[in-house]
């Protein structure tokens, strides 16, 4: 089973580290880029467990290109093999992110296409190497960006910068109070993952986010047993994810609905109430299932709830953010239950905001908003999967329950320009008929790519240090 | 969105592949259609599914379904695994149906376009344009049918 010592920390625990950047990179000549990675790789902690602080943390993921790059004189890997047994949607540049085949249906339209990522500055398909830096303060992050850059710059990579944002990267922090720019207290729920394999109730399996242990519940790639399944044992797929955060149409929507909820809001403040039934927690990360009329004194923040005794919604709609995107004991369509043996997809995110906190009032024009990474065994299945959910909300048979319920959307972070889509929030209250909100875009995607984060082992194989 | 899959793979012409699709035809109606039946009925995707082979040269899996090409390709597999095996092994180059990712590129590269072009704007599974199905109802989707159906009924 999985080997928490062979994993890349980032995957396995999350950092206390303020201070993050995500640089990325197209790679030149194969050898020097892997003495590059040689030099650096020094700085990747390994499984669960603290990092102490004064040094900075390197952690490092791949494109399918990038890796078939460095890969291409490895003798016992065949990069035309392994461009069929990785994960097709990591592999198949017909299956990218910012592909036609797949861009609509991840809900990459209007705003949100393509045609506006990274700035305009480079495509997904640029990308051949993501580093993520996690330091204990922009004075580390400063003098560690200039040499990491010198050396990249003397080793042929060619960083793919973002010249309008801080560090000409994808820099920020971790929220302020852990208050994400929509005011939510952030990184309340996690998955505890069952390393000895032990089934205990709760746990999650590795074989949900770590490669190299399919099996027929988790078929993950590469499936077949030989060398690409050895160089991916204990990796996991990550969806980088750029996020732009509308802060002021959020407020304004609130606002501007806070009449018509206040009647059913039990006294609770009324934007507060929208704002619960949009996320599913209040603000202050209690869960709203579990607290449906008003905020409690104290956050509530146990990760022990479901939603199986609230199947039309009336406590924690079907449609906010977190029941869409972590089903839980929620029951899913026959057709995702043989999909799912297992249970709904799961995914671990780490990340970090962007950005100065949105002062209140009118939109100060201002971009702000959060970068997440999105950890998986299994790409399509899980990371586009969840995007997919959160676009149109076929996927449970509960979604009967409301008008059109197999096309809402997620109250949050659905692209309302989706064809078909049910584009209003239906929050079902007790004394009446379903409210139904307008809902608009509160967010715009700026930047996806699919990669792989690969295992220390095979860190060293990319790297020029080959021992095994 | 409706899709249209066309799968169509080219039967090895040797003794005991021919034997074998003789077999598959024999026991299609008793032992394959009923399994196909209750895994597409069930899962309220498909509108229409049908298996021909055409002069013991080519055999085609015909059907229209709901929802994204990538998202239910792996609910077929699992559901279907044993007769997709059955079926895929009588061509060249048939994938192992545990492997997901040979099943998705085995099954992308066997699908083939129909002429024309799809009215709503439905994409094929590399992204291109895909060919058109016709639709007496606007392609709505099973799902919204069905409960129509049977209000209508009772």
């Amino acid at each position: 089973m999985a080997n928490p010592a062979n994993i890349q920390r980032l995957i396995v625990s999350g950092y206390t580290r303020p201070v993050r950047t995500v640089l990325m990179f197209r790679i030149g000549p194969a050898g020097p880029a892997r003495e590059f990675l040689g030099r650096w790789i020094a700085k990747t902690p390994a499984g669960p467990g603290e990092t102490p602080a004064g040094e900075p943390v390197l952690h490092f993921a791949f494109s399918w290109p990038g890796l078939a790059h460095l890969l291409n004189d490895e003798g016992s890997l065949d990069t035309a093999e392994g461009r069929r047994q990785m994960d097709p949607f990591f592999a198949d540049p017909t299956q990218r992110p910012d592909s036609p085949a797949l861009a609509e249906q991840l809900g990459f339209i209007g705003p949100s296409a393509p045609a506006h990522w990274w700035s305009g500055q480079f495509t997904t398909a640029s990308i051949d190497l993501v580093i993520v830096g996690l330091f204990d303060s922009g004075e580390q992050k400063g003098r560690c960006l200039d040499a990491l850059r010198t050396d990249a710059v003397g080793a042929g990579l060619v960083e793919l910068e973002l010249p309008d944002r801080e560090d000409n990267a994808l820099s920020g922090a971790t929220p302020d109070g852990g208050r994400v720019h929509f005011g939510y207290r952030d990184g309340v729920s996690g998955h505890v993952i069952d390393w000895n394999n032990e089934s205990r109730p709760g746990t999650v399996s590795p074989r949900e986010f770590f490669t190299g242990y399919p099996n027929d519940d988790y078929p993950t790639s590469p499936f077949r047993p030989g060398p690409w399944q050895d160089f991916a044992r204990d990796g996991s797929y990550l969806g980088l994810t750029w996020l732009y955060q509308d802060v002021a149409a959020f407020e304004a929507f609130l606002r501007d609905n806070a009449a018509a909820a206040a009647p059913h809001a039990n006294g609770a403040d009324p934007e507060e109430w929208i704002a619960a039934k949009l996320m599913g927690r209040w603000r202050d990360g209690s869960p709203l299932v579990t607290h449906p009329d008003r905020m409690p004194a104290s956050p509530d923040l146990d990760n022990e709830f479901g939603y199986a005794d609230d199947r039309a919604g009336l406590r924690c709609p079907l449609t906010s953010h977190i029941r869409v995107t972590n089903l839980r004991d929620q029951k899913l369509s026959f057709a995702n239950e043989i999909r799912f043996p297992k249970g709904p997809p799961k995914l671990i995110r780490r990340g970090f905001s962007y950005g100065p906190p949105f002062p209140g009032g009118q939109d100060d024009g201002v971009d702000r908003g959060l970068v997440g990474l999105f950890a998986c065994a299994r790409l399509n299945e899980q990371f586009y999967t969840v995007l997919r959910w959160m676009q149109k909300t076929g996927f449970s048979d509960d979604f009967d329950q409301a008008p059109r319920g197999q096309s809402r959307q997620d109250s949050v972070m659905g692209n309302r320009g989706k064809p078909g889509a049910r584009t209003e929030a239906n929050i079902p209250v007790s004394n009446g008929p379903a409210l139904e909100f307008g809902l608009r875009d509160f967010v715009h995607v700026k930047g996806v790519a699919a990669l792989f984060a690969p295992g220390m082992h095979a860190l060293r194989m990319l790297a020029s240090d080959r021992q095994t | 969105m409706t899709h249209g899959l066309n799968l169509t793979l080219p039967i090895k012409q040797d003794a005991d592949t021919l034997a074998r699709l003789e077999h598959l035809a024999e026991i299609f109606e008793t032992d394959i259609q009923p399994a196909i039946d209750r895994a597409l009925r069930e899962s309220q995707l498909v509108h229409f599914a049908r298996v021909l082979v055409i002069d013991n040269k080519y055999i085609q899996v015909i059907t229209a379904y709901d929802g994204d090409h990538q998202e239910y390709t792996e609910f077929f597999r699992r559901a279907l695994k044993p007769i997709f095996a059955q079926i895929f092994s009588l061509a060249d180059g048939a994938p192992d149906t545990d492997d997901p990712a040979a099943f998705f590129d085995f099954a992308k590269k066997a699908n083939i376009r129909s002429l024309g072009r799809a009215a709503d704007d439905a994409k094929d599974m590399e992204g291109h344009p895909a060919g058109w199905l016709f639709s007496a109802y606007d392609h709505r989707p099973v799902k919204e049918l069905l409960p129509r159906l049977r209000d209508d009924a009772a």
